[in-house]
């Protein structure tokens, strides 16, 4: 039933444009698979009336604008800018965004900053995981070259200098591996995907823990930056022989090969919706729902899997935004917690196992308009 | 350019500055002056605040590094809350000597091929596509730069880097966005400028200096050597510093091209950088939440316009120089023939500081000297064609993949923030593989239209305010301390780097939510109407000044009010080269980004409303440059395609309506 009212709205959207619009073709066919999930239903009559400015995680930024679009024919204008998971955090913090998305979760020192400037009290919604794959453009080489943390982190100090080097041979036997020189490429902004991918580097690496070190941005001992997901993508497809590690939708849609890494355990796992939600599934979540899903224990877990988060202030209107936009931020993440989650999956992420998704609901509505909560529109 | 000179050869000064003193007879007169007078104060005014709003927010890191160790340390490493601008200044200054020593010579170069060599007929073809080169907007530079140029010159680059690796600053990896390719960049975007001031001064060189030389038996290469090339320099040198000038300040397309490394200076000129001005594009929005990393943003800002203002005052010392040699050399030569008459030795020629040592002509044979010759022309030929060559690059580029990307939809559907078919997503889902889930992209109907919005708004409110500062400075302003005070205030402010105006009109309208929301068209409308300000006055100031002052004197004389005169007589007769000076303004704006996305924020639906997030053109490009996914480069040549087109246009125009003036 819901599957045909949404066809008709797409259907109607084309005939009173005119064109071919933009979303509408998709419409119909992400909700036939969304209709199949038992939670799908309840958010779907939502209505929306402005817009949102939102900004912030490469990470997590084609999930966004997928729901964005969706939602456009209820009324919602929303905009996504992909600016890094720090500029996310700043943007939430001094109120130029209605909400943030980052890839790791605030710190205590950046909550004070958030406390002391526009936002007040900021509230962490996890929204689904993804995979920081270890992406490279070595011709000849298939997916899943087998790569552990120490060796990784080797090739990100520059220690590691060509792809047939002993370490990276000794665990790739039957792999023909070129004498060709590696490029690395890293992000220059700063970058939830980069604090979890040397999240990983770090707990298998000393010497990258103690040097460099692990966190949004750091002073890198080699390579090439490039600005967020897209520009280290784009990097890796220019340079052959190069390196660089990217959210699993963006190798996809560039048809990158990427590593399987090695876990905890000492199993090569290639990233796929199995092992990054097994990652997921024994995440501990704490009452703020700040959490980080690296390397986490497992047979089959991918251990580079990382949780995104929206960031929000828990009084939107304090913060000073309209009550319009509180209610619609309210009801854009209620969608990506509900039908959202499925179209996640479509485009390569992990949906939160349910335990989670209970939370993230929780937290979501509690978020607060002038003290009160905020009025639903249903 | 200067006030003086020409303020002293226009016949009308007098006059209207007798009329500026003198009473008339109607009651609204003085209320103009003065409404006329507080506008130009205005500028003053926003002057002030400017520096004031940024010196206060720099004032952070000023004070916790002073100034020196702020210009000196290399470190720039936001997450450990170190900021030492030196590898910013480091990155700015070799990229702009770069830029210099490529791009100088061959706008020199084009400049005498153009005043000397060329065919009569070919010189104003050349000249045209010079300043159609000037036309294209820095982020369809930094465009074409990226997608087209970089990859293809890396084996080059790599070859010179691994071949010449004993010269400092060359050898080691080449990195796809570096210092080189930027400065290469640079050196594109300053030709049209050095040129066309070359041109200038180089046709005023006397037609009896260089007659005098062929006299003499001085071969065309011998001539210009002798007597264009010494009789021009300053004017090249000003013109030059003007080209810096634009280097220093240059945002969008550098910051696409130069990889956004802060962390210390690269070791050769094929690594990562930053310039001063490029790490205020990429990092701003990062900022905001640590006040160091903002203040030292604004520091960095700063320093920019401190640096670009000082560049500006001496290109603007050099070419008023130039300018006032015409009337130096009349004297001089009026004064050697009164002493040549009274029978005087003449006095030797060169004098100054290196006058000792000797310069013995290497090639003294005809045949040695037609060969020389041959070679100079040759080679200027040769450069003017290289200038050209990026140029035709650039267009048939342009024309090909942006006309491939063009079709009916692309410009009625907008963008839809997508960024292309996730095409295989299966391997991801592995056994409950589903139809890929794919994404249009959509077109840029809300980029034009938001472009459209946000320029004409900028437009609607300065054009006039300029066209009325123009005429305080011309009716009422001459020869007063205030007219000339305001006449600097706007060199000044012609001479601030578009991204600090667009820093500015972010810490004071967006983060501070003025109107209710942060990012709005209206904000980005302001920081484009601080860039056109000071162009619409200069261009308007000349035409004034075209005006002849019978005119006005016959209109005076029959009892018109001053206010009247202004308003029937001296507008309508300068209307068509106000149209143009507004026009050419408004295209500059058209094409400019770093101030809009600092201020209109990123949007992608049709949003008419212009206090909220609007889409732009240049915006659209940069976004989709900076994507991997080959659709949206397909889209992005395209908006710049529409970007160039649009921005022509509007040049056509202004060309248009400047030939309908009937003044000069």
């Amino acid at each position: 039933m819901r599957t045909r009212t949404f066809a008709a709205f797409g259907a109607s959207a084309v005939l009173a444009m005119g064109v071919a619009a933009c979303g509408s073709d998709d419409n119909t066919d992400s909700t036939t698979t969304a209709a199949s999930g038992s939670t799908a239903a309840e958010s779907s009559t939502a209505s929306f009336s402005g817009s949102i400015t939102a900004g912030g995680s490469t990470f997590a930024k084609p999930v966004y604008d997928t729901w964005g679009s969706k939602l456009k024919d209820k009324g919602l204008t929303f905009n996504f800018a992909g600016t890094g998971s720090g500029a996310g955090i700043a943007g939430v913090t001094d109120g130029t965004l209605d909400f943030g998305g980052t890839d790791s979760a605030m710190d205590d020192e950046e909550l004070a900053a958030a406390k002391k400037g526009k936002a007040g009290d900021v509230v962490h919604v996890p929204t689904f995981f993804g995979a920081v794959t270890a992406a490279y453009n070595l011709k000849g080489v298939e997916t899943g070259l087998k790569l552990d943390g120490e060796t990784l982190a080797n090739i990100f100090l520059g220690k590691v200098k060509t792809w047939n080097d002993p370490s990276i041979a000794s665990q790739n036997e039957g792999v023909e591996l070129p004498d060709e020189k590696i490029t690395v490429v890293h992000r220059s902004d700063e970058s939830g995907t980069t604090k979890a991918f040397l999240s990983y580097l770090g707990a298998y690496s000393k010497e990258w823990e103690e040097g460099p070190g692990v966190d949004k941005s750091v002073k890198w001992p080699t390579g090439t930056g490039a600005k967020g997901n897209d520009g280290v993508a784009a990097q890796i497809k220019q340079t052959a022989g190069s390196i660089g590690y990217v959210e699993q939708a963006y190798a996809l849609q560039n048809d990158f090969t990427y590593a399987s890494l090695k876990n905890k355990e000492g199993n090569y796992v290639e990233p796929t919706l199995e092992s990054v939600s097994a990652a997921g599934d024994s995440a501990e979540v704490p009452e703020d729902l700040r959490f980080s899903i690296g390397d986490a224990p497992g047979a089959q877990t991918y251990p580079d899997a990382s949780a995104t988060f929206i960031v929000v202030p828990k009084d939107l209107c304090k913060a000073g935004k309209s009550e319009t936009v509180a209610k619609d931020v309210k009801n854009f993440l209620m969608y990506g917690l509900t039908t959202g989650q499925e179209e996640a999956k479509q485009l390569a992420y992990a949906p939160l196992p349910e335990s989670i998704l209970a939370k993230s609901k929780a937290a979501v509505e509690a978020l607060e308009c002038n003290g009160s909560p905020i009025a639903a529109t249903r | 350019m200067a006030t003086s000179p020409a303020a002293a050869a226009d016949p009308g000064a007098r006059l209207r500055d007798h009329l500026a003193r003198t009473k008339t007879g109607s009651w609204l007169d003085p209320w103009v002056k003065g409404g006329l007078t507080a506008l130009a104060g205005l500028i003053f005014v926003l002057l002030v605040y400017f520096l004031f709003k940024l010196g206060l927010e720099a004032e952070p890191v000023f004070s916790a590094y002073g100034l020196w160790d702020f210009v000196a340390k290399v470190d720039w490493l936001p997450s450990q809350d170190t900021y030492g601008a030196g590898a910013l200044v480091a990155g700015t200054a070799i990229t702009s000597a770069i830029a210099l020593i490529i791009g100088v010579p061959i706008a020199v170069a084009t400049a005498l091929f153009v005043t000397e060599l060329a065919p009569a007929r070919f010189r104003g073809l050349i000249s045209g596509t010079l300043e159609l080169l000037a036309a294209v907007p820095s982020v369809v530079y930094g465009l074409w730069g990226f997608l087209f140029l970089a990859p293809r010159i890396k084996g080059a680059e790599q070859w010179v880097a691994d071949t010449f690796s004993f010269i400092p600053f060359i050898g080691g990896d080449v990195s796809a966005a570096n210092y080189f390719i930027t400065g290469l960049i640079l050196a594109i975007m300053i030709i049209p400028i050095v040129s066309a001031i070359s041109r200038e001064v180089m046709a005023t060189v006397p037609a009896d200096q260089k007659e005098a030389a062929l006299a003499l038996g001085a071969t065309r290469w011998e001539m210009i050597r002798t007597a264009v090339l010494p009789y021009s320099r300053a004017g090249i040198v000003g013109g030059s510093m003007l080209g810096l000038g634009r280097a220093l300040g240059e945002t969008i397309a550098v910051a696409i091209l130069i990889g956004g490394a802060t962390a210390g200076v690269g070791d050769s000129i094929f690594s990562q950088g930053s310039t001063l001005a490029s790490v205020i594009a990429l990092e701003f929005q990062e900022a905001t939440a640590s006040p160091e990393h903002r203040a030292a943003l604004i520091g960095a800002g700063l320093l920019l316009f401190a640096v670009t203002l000082f560049i500006n005052a001496i290109a603007r010392a050099y070419i008023s120089r130039s300018e006032s040699r015409l009337e130096r050399a009349q004297r001089d030569a009026a004064r050697a023939s009164e002493a040549a008459g009274r029978g005087d030795l003449p006095k030797t020629g060169r004098r100054g500081v290196f006058s000792w040592i000797p310069r013995p002509e290497l090639v003294t044979s005809l045949k040695g000297r037609k060969r020389v010759d041959k070679f100079a022309r040759g080679s200027v030929g040769a450069l003017t064609a290289l200038a050209l060559l990026p140029l035709a690059l650039l267009l048939a580029f342009l024309i090909i993949r942006g006309g491939g990307a063009i079709s009916w939809s692309f410009f009625t559907t907008d963008p839809t923030g997508a960024a292309g078919a996730v095409s295989n997503a299966s391997r991801f889902l592995g056994e409950e593989a589903a139809p890929a889930a794919t994404n249009d992209l959509g077109g840029i109907r809300s980029a034009i239209l938001g472009t459209l919005e946000v320029v004409g708004l900028a437009a609607a409110v300065v054009v006039p305010i300029g066209i009325a500062v123009a005429v305080y400075l011309v009716e009422y302003g001459q020869g007063t301390w205030f007219g000339s005070f305001v006449r600097y205030l706007v060199d000044v402010m012609t001479g601030v780097p578009s991204v600090v105006f667009g820093l500015f009109v972010y810490i004071s309208l967006v983060v501070s939510q003025v109107g209710g929301v942060p990012f709005a068209g209206w904000k980005a409308s302001v920081a484009l109407g601080l860039l056109m300000l000071p162009i619409v006055i200069n261009s308007s100031l000349p035409v004034l000044r075209l005006v002849p002052a019978s005119l006005r004197e016959a209109a005076l004389a029959l009892g018109v009010p001053r206010w009247k005169v202004i308003l029937r007589i001296v507008l309508p007769t300068a209307l068509p080269g106000l149209v143009t000076g507004a026009l050419l303004a408004i295209a500059r704006a058209a094409g400019e980004t770093a101030p809009i996305i600092f201020t209109a924020g990123v949007a992608t639906a049709l949003a008419g409303d212009p206090n909220g997030p609007l889409n732009t053109l240049p915006a659209q490009i940069y976004a989709d440059v900076t994507a991997s996914s080959s659709a949206q480069h397909d889209r992005a040549w395209g908006a710049a395609l529409t970007l160039v087109v649009l921005i022509l246009l509007l040049s056509l125009v202004a060309r248009l309506a400047q030939r309908r003036s009937r003044l000069s």
